[in-house]
């Protein structure tokens, strides 16, 4: 049995996303231990994860308030943190994790008396420095990639050393709540009285990134389905004021026939789970739905760079370019989930729809439907492999395969073009990097040019292109260097430099084989220089 | 004697009900000042039926405040009153009288703003960012009082708030000097080395600040 803390100073979001971690923490060892830190703001939200054995808050908006408002003295905000932390910090902990990899949690976690700590975390001197490969690629590369290649949830379950996937449930649903939901249900379900009626939640909440479903889409959704004797709508409300006259308006619609539900936090997992399907923009609810295995599609904003939330198997993912054809997407998906025959008016969308997949790595997306970018469609695939690959999977032929028979021949060829003319690039720079730490090995009058070379090295990890994201994550291996001997500093530096070698030898590699050409060399003399 | 608590009279009203007067200032009407506590909620309907917690300024005795607590009483489950109050004495005749009898209603005497803002069940009260209703009449008599309390700035210097640090507060930050503490978390900054644990939670409590301002 271990006891295990949680450092969680993320959103409603991160506390969801949290309770994959808590799941298969448990369900490596039942009896672990596991406690979360987190703001006061989140305990409702916090107290749907299943399996938690202690909370600790910190009731931020308090300690922000009184320090930012003149009228109080400070002794207040310090005192109020104080206390809250107290507790956590007079215990001894086997393992904390940094989970919402922010700054409150990397000071936090370095005041904790742990055994082991996981994640990125201040050091003595000031510098960010991580804990693992995974602590690394999560601080270091997608933190600032514009489509993160790998889901954090994903990403934050291997930086503990555990799966992404378990057989504990992740989500609480309280007996009272789920009775009198599923009672409820279960006269919606009767009210078509064709004995298998489906029950379609609409969530009227709008997304975290400020997304929402335009009203439009609702009605034709709605009639869709309530001509149907298979389907029944139910609106699912927060209780938001934007939310009632949203439900006031398409009751008029619908002759004041529609069913909506008001749902707290407390009470939202016995309700999601009583649905066959959530049709919802990213936000709580939808996590909750995802984490109960409930069919969910996603509405998203046209921007494809927001990536999904939604990270359950087969789910649906529809980008709305055009919101006149966004009704048409959520009744195919419907049709497709249910084998049902609900009318559409086209099938011809525009709108990018993405499929939720498991694969050996975990969770990914791939489109499907709709106007399609295959540059970024390749750059997400290939570089989602390529880091696997990285941090020690095997290779996915089967993506090789996929994108060999299934992506216009001429778009891979730019695609890789592309990306091998970025590692030529940065491969010069790798190399002349080695050429002066060669010199500097020799004399140390060379150190400084040597510096000025990693320095050029490190700069080609500003952008954000796949080579690049390599470079970012031999960056972060420089910065975890803790040796304050400078020939130990050079050897691991080496080291690091020959890792990043390999690592944009793995991408070359995958270049080649999507195509068919086999492995692909470096276009250098490297052997004149690297001994 | 101080000003502030000068003596209070009491004198009848038209309708019979008592009236006090502080100064040679009557602090409700004379002619009906149940009436005048009507009109006075009337007033302030909007801000009463949307808000559930209330401070007033001046006690006088009640009548309004015993107004506002029933139109409270008739629109919110939940509802807070503070009164704040210069003159001792009215205070005094006020609870002794029994003339504010709901549970619901704190009267604080308003002397000494540094000790009121290190008084934390009031400040939880102000968090909770109170309508403010002023009785006009009260207000007048101690105008300065009021709004000197309005415009209250605590000192941010450690030194100046350190006797309000708690033990644990104490125990876990090592902190004192006339520096602000957003200027220690800085100095550490800047120093390029965290020595301890009190280094830690310092810059943890400065980065909670920004995340939370930033409403992350």
């Amino acid at each position: 049995m271990k006891s295990i803390l949680i450092i969680n100073f993320g959103s409603s979001k991160d506390i969801l996303m949290s309770a994959n971690l808590v799941a298969a923490l448990k369900d490596e060892q039942p009896n672990n231990h596991i406690a979360v830190i987190t703001h006061e703001r989140n305990r409702d939200i916090l107290s749907t994860i299943s399996s938690l054995n202690e909370t600790f808050f910190i009731n931020s908006d308090f300690i922000s308030e009184t320090e930012r408002n003149d009228l109080y003295p400070d002794s207040y905000a310090l005192n109020e943190f104080c206390e809250n932390v107290q507790p956590v910090l007079n215990r001894q902990w086997d393992r904390v994790v940094n989970y919402s990899n922010d700054r409150v949690s990397s000071y936090l976690i370095k005041a904790v008396n742990a055994s082991e700590i996981h994640g990125a975390y201040i050091n003595e001197n000031g510098i960010a420095k991580t804990t693992n490969k995974w602590a690394t690629l999560q601080n270091y590369v997608l933190s600032s990639s514009k489509i993160p290649a790998i889901a954090t949830s994903v990403v934050r379950n291997h930086i503990m050393n555990v799966p992404h996937y378990s057989s504990i449930s992740k989500i609480e649903i309280h007996e009272d709540y789920l009775r009198v939901a599923s009672q409820n249900f279960q006269k919606v379900r009767n009210m078509k009285n064709s004995g298998n009626t489906r029950i379609v939640g609409l969530n009227l909440e709008v997304g975290y990134s400020g997304c929402a479903i335009c009203i439009s889409t609702l009605k034709d959704v709605i009639e869709t389905l309530e001509d149907s004797l298979d389907f029944k709508p139910v609106l699912l409300t927060s209780g938001k004021s934007y939310q009632k006259e949203i439900v006031n308006e398409l009751n008029l619609s619908f002759a004041n026939k529609l069913i909506s539900i008001n749902v707290d936090p407390v009470a939202l997992s016995s309700v999601v789970s009583n649905l066959d399907i959530l049709v919802s923009c990213a936000n709580d609810q939808l996590a909750v739905a995802d984490a109960l295995e409930v069919k969910v599609i996603e509405i998203k904003s046209s921007d494809v760079s927001i990536r999904p939330t939604s990270i359950g198997v087969n789910n649906i993912v529809i980008y709305q370019k055009d919101e006149s054809s966004s009704a048409d997407d959520i009744i195919l998906a419907i049709n497709e989930e249910f084998s049902s025959e609900l009318p559409m008016t086209t099938l011809n969308t525009v709108n990018p729809t993405h499929l939720c997949i498991q694969d050996e790595y975990g969770v990914s997306y791939s489109q499907i439907r709709g106007e399609i970018d295959v540059q970024t469609e390749l750059r997400y695939h290939i570089e989602r492999a390529t880091f696997f690959q990285i941090m020690g999977f095997k290779r996915d032929d089967q993506l090789i395969e996929q994108i060999r028979r299934g992506m216009p021949k001429e778009e891979v060829e730019k695609f890789v073009e592309n990306v091998k003319s970025e590692v030529t690039s940065t491969v010069k720079l790798l190399l002349a990097t080695l050429r002066a730490l060669k010199g500097a090995k020799n004399s140390k009058g060379q150190l400084n040019t040597f510096i000025g070379y990693l320095g050029n090295l490190i700069q080609a990890g500003s952008s954000d292109t796949i080579p690049s994201n390599i470079v970012k994550l031999f960056e972060g291996n420089i910065e975890n260097i803790t040796s304050k001997n400078v020939d130990e500093n050079i050897q691991e530096i080496e080291n690091y430099l020959f890792d990043l070698k390999t690592n944009l030898q793995i991408l070359m590699n995958f270049m080649g084989e999507i195509l068919a050409e086999g492995k692909t060399k470096f276009e250098s003399t490297e052997k004149d220089i690297i001994d | 004697m101080d000003e502030r608590n000068s003596t209070v009279s009491l004198e009848m009203a038209r309708n019979g009900s008592p009236v006090a007067k502080v100064r040679g200032v009557y602090l409700h009407s004379v002619y009906d000042p149940e009436k005048e506590a009507d009109s006075f909620v009337e007033t302030y309907e909007k801000q009463i039926s949307t808000k559930n917690h209330i401070l007033i300024f001046g006690l006088g005795l009640g009548y309004h405040v015993n107004r506002v607590v029933k139109s409270l009483r008739s629109t919110h489950h939940d509802y807070r009153v503070v009164v704040l109050e210069s003159n001792s004495e009215l205070i005094s005749l006020v609870n002794e009288q029994g003339l504010v009898p709901s549970e619901k209603v704190r009267i604080i005497h308003l002397d000494n703003y540094e000790s009121l803002y290190s008084d934390r069940t009031f400040v939880d009260f102000l968090m909770k960012k109170p309508c403010l209703l002023k009785h006009e009449a009260s207000f007048s008599i101690d105008k300065d009082l009021y709004t000197g309390f309005l415009k209250y700035k605590s000192s941010k210097s450690i030194a100046d708030y350190s006797k309000n640090l708690s033990e644990t507060t104490k125990t876990l930050l090592n902190i004192e000097g006339s520096s602000t503490i957003g200027e220690v978390a800085e100095s550490i900054q800047n120093n390029g080395r965290i020595s301890d644990r009190s280094e830690y939670l310092t810059l943890a409590f400065g980065e909670l600040l920004t995340q939370t301002r930033k409403g992350l």
